[in-house]
C-alpha cells in the first residue's frame, strides 16, 4: 500500500543530500510538492501517481541547489565551495611532476608513445603536404573563379577536355557573357637560334592574345596586354630568356625558329611557370601559326581552350546556353555538345571525370589512418599501464578530486604528448622532405603562400589526435574507485581489455589492408612493364627528327644500316606507345550517319619490322609498290572489326584529316596488323590505322643489336651529327620513355609502399609495448613455469598465441576491404592482373612476421630469463 | 520561448503578481501559467532561485504561515523598495512595448 507520508519523507531525505539545499529551502519546496500532489489528486490521479508525477516535475530541482548557491554566494563564478574548481594552477605543477616522474620510471613506454605518435604525425604531415600540393594546382591565377576550360561530350557519352579550334572565337562573338578566350596548342619542336646560341625547344605553346590577360603569369618585362599582338610575337619564361640572352634585355630581340623557318620577336618575359600549373611552357606565340583553315575547323577536337566569363555570370546557367553550339555549326546529325568546367578543377578532374582527386582522397584517408593507428597505440599503452597509476588516481580522489578533474588531467597529458610529437614531427619533416619529394616526383616545400592553412590542419590534427588518444585512458582512469585502488596491492584493473582488443584488431586490419594494396599496386606495375603491348620496345633507340634530317632521311638510314649493330631504322609521327591522335574516317557501307573516329599515326617504311609488329593479313608497307607512299594504309584487327569486312584488303577509306593534301585522303587498305596498345594499358585497344606521310615524322626509331649497344649508339650519334650538324644530339631508349608514361603509377606504388611500411611500423611499436608489458607482468608466472619444466619455445608460443588470434581476426576485415579498394583501382586499367589468393596470404604473412618480431623478441627475453631472478623476491 | 526571454520577464512578473497581494511559490507558478494562457511555462528551478534572489535584494519579504488546511507555506510579499523597483521595471517594459507597437503597426500610422 502506498504511503504518501513515507514517500515524501524519503523524498525529503534525498533532497537533503544536496549540500546546497538548507532545510528551510527544502521545506518550501516540500510545500510546493504537496500543493502539486493535491492538485493532481483533484484531477483524479491516485496518490501514488500524483506523487510520482509531482516529484518528477521537481527533478530539475537538482539544478536548484547550485542556482540557490549562486543567489547567496559571494563568488563571482557562483561555484559552490564543495565543488572542485575546474583548474587549479597549483595542482597543475603536481600533474606535470607526476607525469614526468611516471615517464622517467617507464622510459621505454614514454619513448614508444612519443615515437609512435611522431611517426604518425610525420606521415600525416608529409601526406598533407602532398595533398596540399595536388590541390594547389592552377589556384594561383587571380581570376581563377572566372576561368573555365571548354570540354566536349559526345552525345550522352563521356566528356573529354579538348574542343575544336573554331569554337572559342564563336563563343566570344556570340555570347556577351564571355569576356575572353585562349586556345592552347603545344606546337611542334623546333631548333631555335640566337647568334651562335641554339637549343632544341620542346615546350613551345601556341595561344591567343587573351592568354596573358586571363592567366596570372606575371611579366618581368613587357606588357601582358600587348605581348601577343603580332603573329611573330614571342613571350619567354625567365629561364628560357637567360639561356639565349644571358643578362641582356631580350625585349625586341629576334630568335630564329628553323621550323617553320621564321624570325620571332621577343615581346615579353614572364616569371618561370610554377610547377603546380597545369599549363607549362617555355615559349609562347600566336595560335595563327596553325593556319587559318585549321583554326576555322568545327570537327577537329584537339585544342585545349579556356574562356573567362564576366563577373557574376553563373556557369550553371551558361552551360545549357552553349551546349548546342556544335550542332548549330556542324549540322543536325552531329551529336557532340560543349560545356565549361571550372579551370581550377581541370587538373583534379581531367576530362571532366574524377582523376587525381581520387588519389588525393585515397592518400588523405591513409594519412588519417596512420594517425589513428598512432592514437590507438597511445590508448593501448596508456590503458595497459593504468594499473600503475591507479594509486595516484585513488589518492587524488581521496583528497577531493572529482572524476571530471581526473579525466581532464589525463586528457591534458595526452594533449601535451601530442604537442611534443607534433613539434618533433615538424622538426624532422624538413629533413625527410627531399627524400619524400624524390619518392613522389615533386618539388614540394613546407612553406608557401598557403602555409597558414597547413599549420591550421596540422595543429588541428595534433589537438584531435591528443583528445582522441587521451579520451579512453581518461575515461578509464577516472573511473577507478579510490577504496579499491588504495586497499590492496592490485596488479591490474580489469577494465578495457576487450576494448583494447578491438583497437588492436582494427590496427592490424588497417596495416594488412595497406600492405595488401602495396603488393597489388607493385604487381600491377610489374605486369604493365612486362606485358606484351603488341610491339617490341626493347633496344629501340629514339631520336628526334628535324628539318635537316628529314630530307636526307633515306641516305641517313642507308648509312646506318650499312654498319654493324644496327638492325633496322624507321620513323613515325609519335612514339608508338603514346599516340593520342584521332580522326574520323568514312567508308563504303558505313552504317552511321557520320564518319567514325579512329586512332592514327604517320609512319615510314620498315615501321612494323622495327617494332616486330605482326602483319596478320595482306602485306606490310613496302618500297616495291610505288603507290604505298600516297594511297596505302595498314589497319589493325580492331579497325577491321569496326568496318565489318571479312577481308578488308583492297577496301578504300576516306579520311577527314584536313591538314594533308586532298589528293591524299583516299587510302586503300593493304594489310592488317595484329592488335596492339597504342596508348597505355589503362586505355585498352582501339581501332587504328597507319599510313606513310613523311612531313609529319617527328621521331626516328633505330633497333640496335643488344650485344653491340655501345658501338651502335656511337654510330647513331656520328651519323646524326653528320646529317644534322645544327641540331643538338640526344637519344632515349623507348622502354625508358615507356616507363616514364607510368610515372604516376610508379609514384603511387612507391607512396603506397612507404606508407604501408610506416603503418606496419607504427602497429609494431604498439605491439612491442603491449608485449613488453605482458611479459613484465607475467615474469613470475614464467619463472614458475620454467621451474616446472617449460621450455623457452613453449613459453613464447603460449604468449604469442593471443596475438595470432587477433591477426586472424584482422584478416577477416582486411581481405574484403583490400579486395574492394584494389578491384576499384584495377578497374582503371583496361589490362590488369587478377587479384589472387597469394597476394592476400602474402600480406597476412608480412603482418604475421611483424607481429612475431615485435612480440617474440620481447617474449623470448622473458622466457630465457633465469627463473631464480624472477622468483627471488617473493 | 527562449530561456533568456523567460528569465528576463521573471523579475517584473513576480513583482507584479505580488502587487496583488502576498503569495507563495506554487500559486505564483499557477498564476503565471494562467495569465499567459499556458505559453509561459516556468519551471520550479527558475522560480525559486528568483524568489530567493529578490528577497536577498530586499525587494520582497518572506514569511512562513500556516494555511487553512494546516499546511506550512512560505508567503512572499512586496517591500517598499520592491514597489519602487516595479515602477522602474514597468517604465522599461512599457517603453519597449511602445516601441514594438509603433514598429509593427502599418507605416501610415507612423506619420
Amino acid at each position: 500500500m502506498f504511503d504518501l507520508e513515507k514517500a515524501v519523507a524519503r523524498w525529503r531525505k534525498q533532497m537533503g543530500s544536496d549540500p546546497a539545499l538548507e532545510p528551510g529551502y527544502i521545506a518550501e519546496i516540500e510545500s510546493h510538492l504537496r500543493d502539486k500532489i493535491d492538485t493532481l489528486v483533484g484531477k483524479g490521479r491516485t496518490p501514488e501517481q500524483a506523487f510520482d508525477e509531482a516529484a518528477r516535475s521537481l527533478d530539475r530541482l537538482n539544478l536548484v541547489g547550485s542556482e540557490f548557491t549562486k543567489v547567496y554566494s559571494a563568488r563571482r563564478s557562483g561555484r559552490p565551495s564543495w565543488q572542485p574548481p575546474r583548474f587549479v594552477p597549483a595542482i597543475a605543477w603536481s600533474y606535470i611532476r607526476t607525469a614526468t616522474r611516471f615517464a622517467r620510471r617507464h622510459k621505454g613506454f614514454a619513448v614508444l608513445n612519443i615515437a609512435g605518435l611522431t611517426v604518425g604525425m610525420l606521415s600525416f604531415l608529409l601526406i598533407m603536404t602532398w595533398v596540399r600540393n595536388e590541390l594547389s594546382y592552377d589556384r594561383f591565377h587571380e581570376k581563377k573563379d572566372r576561368l573555365f576550360m571548354i570540354l566536349s561530350r559526345s552525345g550522352d557519352g563521356p566528356t573529354w577536355n579538348s574542343t575544336t579550334y573554331a569554337l572559342p572565337p564563336a563563343l566570344k562573338a556570340g555570347y556577351p557573357e564571355v569576356e575572353d578566350y585562349a586556345r592552347v596548342w603545344p606546337w611542334h619542336d623546333s631548333l631555335v637560334r640566337y647568334g651562335d646560341v641554339r637549343f632544341e625547344e620542346h615546350e613551345i605553346t601556341l595561344t591567343d592574345p587573351g592568354f596573358f590577360r586571363m592567366f596570372s603569369f606575371p611579366f618581368v618585362r613587357g606588357n601582358p596586354e600587348m605581348a601577343l599582338a603580332e603573329k611573330n610575337s614571342l613571350v619567354l619564361t625567365q629561364e628560357t630568356a637567360r639561356r639565349y640572352f644571358g643578362e641582356e634585355n631580350p625585349l625586341g630581340k629576334t630568335l630564329y625558329f628553323s621550323n617553320p623557318g621564321q624570325d620571332f620577336t621577343v615581346t615579353g618575359v614572364v616569371r618561370d611557370v610554377p610547377p603546380n600549373s597545369s599549363l607549362q611552357f617555355d615559349m609562347v606565340t600566336r595560335v595563327e601559326w596553325l593556319g587559318e583553315e585549321r583554326l576555322a575547323r568545327w570537327t577537329e577536337y584537339v585544342a585545349y581552350a579556356y574562356v573567362q566569363l564576366r563577373t557574376g555570370v553563373s556557369v550553371e546557367a551558361f552551360n545549357p546556353r552553349i551546349s548546342g553550339i556544335l550542332i548549330e555549326h556542324v549540322g543536325p546529325n552531329w551529336k557532340d555538345t560543349a560545356l565549361l568546367q571550372p579551370f581550377t578543377k581541370s587538373y583534379l578532374y581531367e576530362d571532366g571525370r574524377p582523376g587525381v582527386i581520387i588519389r588525393v582522397v585515397m592518400f588523405s584517408g591513409i594519412a588519417v589512418l596512420i594517425l589513428l593507428m598512432a592514437c590507438i597505440n597511445f590508448m593501448n599503452l596508456s590503458t595497459v599501464q593504468s594499473s600503475q597509476r591507479a594509486r595516484e588516481v585513488g589518492l587524488r580522489k581521496t583528497v577531493g578530486a572529482g572524476r571530471a578533474q581526473i579525466a581532464r588531467q589525463f586528457l591534458a597529458e595526452a594533449l601535451l604528448l601530442s604537442a611534443i610529437s607534433m613539434t618533433l614531427a615538424l622538426c624532422i619533416a624538413p629533413l625527410v622532405l627531399p627524400a619524400f619529394n624524390l619518392l613522389a616526383g615533386k618539388s614540394m616545400t613546407l612553406s608557401g603562400p598557403d602555409t597558414g592553412g597547413l599549420i591550421v590542419i596540422v595543429g588541428l590534427a595534433a589537438v584531435v589526435a591528443g583528445l582522441l588518444a587521451g579520451s579512453y585512458p581518461a575515461f578509464l582512469l577516472s573511473s577507478f574507485k579510490p577504496v579499491e585502488t588504495l586497499r590492496s596491492r592490485i596488479s591490474a584493473i580489469p577494465g578495457g581489455a576487450s576494448f583494447r582488443r578491438i583497437l588492436i584488431v582494427f590496427q592490424f586490419a588497417a596495416s594488412v589492408t595497406l600492405i595488401l594494396c602495396s603488393i597489388v599496386v607493385a604487381r600491377q606495375l610489374r605486369f604493365i612493364r612486362n606485358s606484351d603491348l603488341g610491339f617490341s620496345r626493347d633496344q629501340v633507340v629514339t631520336i628526334e627528327n628535324n628539318l635537316q634530317l628529314k630530307p636526307k632521311f633515306d641516305v641517313f638510314k642507308q648509312e646506318l644500316l650499312g654498319q654493324g649493330g644496327i638492325i633496322n631504322v624507321t620513323a613515325g609521327g609519335q612514339r608508338p606507345n603514346s599516340v593520342g591522335q584521332t580522326i574520323r574516317v568514312n567508308w563504303e557501307g558505313n552504317p552511321n550517319p557520320l564518319p567514325a573516329p579512329i586512332g592514327y599515326t604517320m609512319v615510314d617504311y620498315d615501321f612494323f619490322e622495327t617494332f616486330e609488329m605482326k602483319i596478320v593479313r595482306g602485306r606490310s608497307l613496302s618500297r616495291g609498290y610505288a603507290t604505298d607512299e600516297t594511297e596505302s594504309c595498314i589497319i589493325n584487327e580492331a579497325a577491321a572489326k569496326m568496318f565489318g569486312w571479312d577481308d578488308p584488303i583492297g577496301h578504300i577509306l576516306y579520311w577527314s584529316q584536313g591538314a594533308i593534301d586532298p589528293s591524299l585522303r583516299n587510302v586503300r587498305i593493304v594489310g592488317v596488323v595484329k592488335d596492339f596498345y597504342d596508348r597505355s594499358l589503362r586505355a585498352g585497344i582501339r581501332p587504328f590505322m597507319f599510313r606513310i606521310y613523311r612531313p609529319w615524322l617527328q621521331y626516328v626509331f633505330i633497333k640496335v643489336d643488344k650485344n653491340q649497344i655501345p658501338e651502335a649508339l656511337g654510330r647513331v650519334r656520328a651519323a646524326f651529327e653528320k646529317f644534322a650538324p645544327d641540331y643538338p644530339y640526344s637519344f632515349e631508349f623507348l622502354d625508358e620513355a615507356f616507363n616514364r608514361d607510368y610515372s604516376v603509377e610508379t609514384q603511387q606504388g612507391r607512396l603506397f609502399n612507404t606508407f604501408g611500411m610506416l603503418s606496419a611500423f607504427v602497429a609494431a611499436l604498439g605491439l612491442f609495448g603491449l608485449a613488453a608489458f605482458t611479459a613484465e607482468r607475467k615474469t613470475k608466472e614464467i619463472g614458475i613455469r620454467k621451474v616446472l619444466g617449460a621450455s623457452a619455445s613453449s613459453l613464447v608460443a603460449m604468449m604469442t598465441k593471443e596475438y595470432l588470434v587477433w591477426v586472424a581476426l584482422a584478416n577477416m576485415i582486411a581481405w574484403p576491404a583490400g579486395y574492394y579498394f584494389m578491384t576499384k583501382w584495377l578497374n582503371g586499367f583496361a589490362s590488369r592482373i587478377r587479384l589472387e589468393v597469394p597476394f592476400f596470404l602474402a600480406a597476412s604473412a608480412a603482418m604475421l612476421v611483424v607481429v612475431l618480431a615485435a612480440v617474440g623478441t620481447r617474449t623470448l627475453r622473458a622466457a630465457r630469463a633465469n627463473p631464480v631472478d624472477s622468483l627471488r623476491y617473493e | 520561448m527562449s530561456k533568456t526571454l523567460i528569465a528576463a520577464t521573471a523579475k517584473p512578473m513576480v513583482l507584479s503578481l505580488l502587487l496583488r497581494g502576498e503569495s507563495y511559490g506554487y500559486r505564483i507558478l499557477q498564476d503565471v501559467m494562467e495569465l499567459s494562457g499556458g505559453t509561459l511555462d516556468w519551471s520550479e528551478a527558475l522560480l525559486y532561485p528568483v524568489l530567493h534572489k529578490l528577497e536577498k535584494d530586499g525587494l520582497i519579504l518572506s514569511q512562513w504561515k500556516t494555511s487553512g488546511e494546516n499546511r506550512m507555506r512560505k508567503y512572499y510579499s512586496l517591500t517598499d523598495s520592491g514597489r519602487r523597483e516595479l515602477e522602474d521595471e514597468k517604465e522599461r517594459w512599457l517603453s519597449i512595448h511602445g516601441a514594438f507597437v509603433r514598429l509593427w503597426t502599418p507605416a501610415e500610422s507612423l506619420e
